[in-house]
């Protein structure tokens, strides 16, 4: 733009592109008296513009006008103990947590390198605890061993953390110049060892090229991998020498459309049959039988035998919980959206040998809650259309057959429940949901957990069939009950456990319901984030919750579940239970957890158990009825 | 000079950045994350960061871009590293996790359309954004910090300017279509037509 003064004529005019640009210019840059001059004609001209122009400086004086955030008042402290490592350590060993939580390297450690890292990690870790948390005792951690560290320097090529350890063999991912592997450790972590190590350098089992970041699960068997990034979604098998997979020129195989028409997912007929498990009480053989989702032609059951890797699904987002490969590793389910956020999300399932992935709920607002035997736990938003989530939220969950297409609701209105793998009990959260607008998802806003035994739940047979118009509904009536489930968007109690039970959230308050609060929380009804993980004996149940204000740091409880009482009794914290991250899982008797420090414990889950809770050692009655139903609800889980 | 000497010259100096400037950087990478636990690890992490890196840092005088060049590289990298593995072994995906628009608005002292408005425009240009509107850096300041030319610097700025704007008009039109539904469902309340109850929302729902 001239800096001239000059005479202004017709052709001296701005366009409006050009006084947008200088107007966007002048909000904190002085203009030359021309360019300024020639705006203030343009804009006295053009109401448009000048409303655009008042926009801008709104925007500015908003964002100008901003007060500082409170500094946590630890912040020198904290810096000021790192800067005392800095100052003692050695180049390149990553110093604060971020960076060892960012990086959490599985290098290789002998047991005496980790027996000495766990005293500086506890030496370190109460340096780095936030104020009132208490710190760990040294010599309390019995059958605690550091398997993996984060101590490793940020710029070099850092294994991630741990994917799962299956049968002790620990498996991760690694990064480096785009390419991704998902490596092994063959020779380590020996089943029903409390100590071990992970090797750092491993065997490369799976390979991808991808030139966005890939996220990834292993299945139960390790036979295979589920990779994925913000758009695609592939299925890899684990190998010795793999060849390395171009994701991004991976496209799944076209099989007509088969995800925008409702169909009936096609689990081959060869799959285990349920297992023995007490499952959930159905409804009476009286009711009709649940609709399948779709009355079209389902998609044909494989008849290849794919081996290779398979992109499964592009142009989708996984949403909510990460996809879950079910106990025999040959089915895989997950939640996604289009990648356009055209519309919410639903449900996918995906079966060894198929080519792609397939809807099994197309109303939206659906999310994968995990495998129940060969079922799989739904939860679906009410409220939640893709137009904006209108209308009174409220939520509900199912069981769904993949091999039938048969759906039941469980009867009471629970988010994304967690089966213990025996079929007895569950975790489920109960409270107040909201929508996140940056996202467009309904999630869980305040609640707690609840511990609850299937023989007091029933079902009941629905379908999961597409609503008529899904995403025009304006106000969409809540699945939940009117007691449960169901509350307004703006009038959300901050303490869903104190509302009255006819416009509060799930939390179960009366008789009407047997649950009981898990104590997994300083903050009752305060839950909005966790993770439950279940030891394959449904012994034990691991809860992660999320500390107010952070998505990737909470506390870890450990639960004994008396399984004649049907009763999961009071926690037992771990020594290290507090600033764990959200990775943890079980194998062979072992907990798995990393702390924020990038430190990863195996915990011998027997010495976990409470002396007031027996272990039993018998035979667990697969009659449902057998549980008994506990008689009321203490919120303090006591 | 002694290299104990150089240390406590070295640990001196960054502690009077610390002092100097720890509320602001602490600031920006707070408005970027929108998590003050990361915040604050991010920050520690910024200063320890610059502690190693003195060397560096030419001219002290430019000392604040040097920091906020640090703070932008650890908070871009963070974020981009947590997103190739979401530290989420097994299935483990957290849910319910993103803070909402108005818990964000609240920690962060915006309205909320304008929260979720800057949460919808791309990475670089909030950080533009922030950096130039909320913590006043200069055009040069803005151009050494995100590491391009001040003209760069400048294009940048204008378009993450242009985004919010359209980002908070589409937020302050979706904020009035759900006032108008609520709006709506109340007077229907009222009239005793329960529409929750009526054949069509019946049907679309289950």
């Amino acid at each position: 733009m001239s800096g001239e003064m000059e005479p202004r004529g017709l052709w001296d005019q701005l366009t409006h592109e050009q006084a947008r640009a200088l107007a966007l210019e002048s909000i904190d840059t002085r203009l030359e008296p021309a360019d300024a001059a020639r705006l203030g004609d343009h804009l006295d001209a053009c109401p448009e513009c000048a409303a655009i122009d008042a926009e801008y400086r709104a925007i500015h004086q908003e964002l100008h006008g901003l007060a500082m955030p409170a500094v946590p008042r630890d912040l020198w402290a904290r810096t000021s103990a790192a800067l005392d490592k800095a100052e003692s350590a050695p180049a390149g060993l990553s110093l604060t947590r971020v960076q060892e939580f960012a990086s959490k390297n599985v290098a290789l450690l002998s047991t005496a390198v980790a027996a000495a890292l766990v005293v500086v990690l506890v030496a370190s870790t109460v340096i780095l605890q936030s104020p009132g948390s208490a710190p760990r005792p040294a010599g309390t951690n019995g059958g605690v061993a550091v398997v993996g560290s984060g101590a490793s320097s940020h710029d070099s090529e850092s294994p991630q953390g741990p994917l799962a350890v299956v049968g002790g063999t620990s498996y991760w991912i690694s990064e480096a110049a785009g390419v991704y592997e998902i490596k092994g450790g063959s020779d380590q972590c020996a089943a029903g060892q409390a100590g071990c190590s992970i090797s750092g350098s491993g065997q490369t089992l799976g390979s991808v090229k991808s030139a966005t970041p890939i996220s990834a699960v292993i299945a139960p068997d390790a036979s295979r991998a589920a990779v994925w990034t913000d758009s695609k979604i592939a299925v890899l098998p684990l190998v010795a020498k793999p060849a390395m997979v171009p994701l991004d020129l991976l496209t799944p195989r076209p099989t007509g459309a088969a995800l925008a028409t409702p169909t009936t997912t096609q689990v081959p007929a060869g799959t285990p049959a349920s297992d023995q498990s007490p499952l959930p009480t159905s409804a009476p053989a009286t009711s009709p039988a649940a609709p399948t989702a779709a009355p079209t032609a389902a998609p044909t059951a494989p008849a290849s035998t794919i081996s290779g890797p398979v992109a499964i699904l592009s142009g989708y987002e996984i949403v909510g919980l990460d996809p879950e490969f079910s106990a025999d590793g040959l089915t895989l389910a997950f939640s996604a959206r289009p990648k356009d956020h055209s519309t919410g999300p639903d449900v996918f399932v995906w079966h060894v040998g198929q080519e792609q992935a397939y809807a099994v709920t197309f109303r939206h607002a659906d999310q994968l809650a995990g495998w129940l035997g060969d079922r799989i736990l739904i939860s679906e938003f009410s409220g939640a259309s893709a137009s904006g989530g209108r209308g009174t939220p409220g939520y509900a969950s199912y069981l769904f057959d993949p091999r039938a297409g048969t759906a039941e609701q469980i009867d009471r209105p629970m988010l994304l429940p967690s089966a213990d793998p025996t079929g007895h009990f569950l975790v489920y959260w109960a409270g107040t949901v909201e929508l996140d607008h940056s996202s467009g998802l309904w999630h869980a806003a305040a609640g707690d957990l609840y511990f609850e035994s299937w023989s007091n739940l029933s079902l009941t047979p629905t379908s999961l069939a597409p609503v008529a118009t899904p995403t025009d509904s304006p106000t969409p009536t809540p699945i939940a009950t009117a007691a449960h489930g169901a509350v307004g968007p703006s009038e959300a109690p901050s303490d869903a456990a104190s509302a009255a039970p006819t416009d509060a959230g799930g939390p179960p308050q009366t008789s009407d319901y047997t649950a009981r609060a898990l104590s997994t929380t300083d903050q009752p009804g305060q839950v909005r984030d966790w993770i439950v993980r279940w030891d394959a004996s449904g012994r034990h149940a691991a809860v992660w919750v999320a500390e107010a204000g952070s998505a990737a740091v909470g506390r870890l409880s450990v639960f004994s579940i008396d399984r004649d009482a049907g009763r999961a009794d009071s926690d037992q914290p771990l020594p290290e239970s507090e600033r764990v991250t959200t990775g943890l899982g079980f194998d062979d008797g072992h907990l798995m957890y990393t702390t924020v420090d990038g430190k990863t414990y195996l915990q011998d889950i027997a010495a976990l158990t409470p002396a007031t809770v027996a272990t039993p050692t018998e035979t667990i009655s697969d009659q449902p009825s057998e549980v008994p139903t506990l008689q009321s609800t203490d919120p303090s889980g006591g | 000079m002694t290299a104990a000497s150089e240390d406590a010259r070295d640990r001196t100096f960054i502690e009077e950045l610390f002092a100097l400037h720890h509320a602001e950087i602490y600031a920006y990478v707070f408005r970027m994350v929108r998590d003050a636990d990361i915040a604050a690890d991010f920050t520690q992490d910024t200063f320890i960061k610059a502690y190693k890196a003195q060397d560096s840092l030419e001219d002290r005088a430019k000392a604040r871009a040097w920091l906020y060049q640090i703070a932008h590289r650890v908070v871009l990298d963070e974020m981009r590293r947590r997103r190739i593995v979401r530290f989420l072994p097994w299935t483990g995906e957290s849910h319910g996790a993103a803070p909402s628009a108005e818990h964000l608005a609240m920690e962060m002292r915006l309205s909320a359309p304008l929260a979720r408005a800057l949460a919808r425009i791309p990475e670089r240009q909030r950080a533009a954004l922030l950096l130039a509107e909320v913590n006043d850096l200069t055009g040069m300041e803005l151009a050494e910090t995100l590491g391009v030319s001040h003209v760069a610097a400048r294009a940048l700025l204008t378009r993450a300017r242009e985004s919010l704007r359209q980002a908070l008009a589409d937020e302050k039109r979706q904020e009035k279509e759900r006032e108008d539904a609520l709006d709506a469902l109340y007077a229907a309340k009222a009239r005793g037509a329960d529409p929750a109850r009526s054949d069509d929302d019946a049907g679309a729902r289950r």
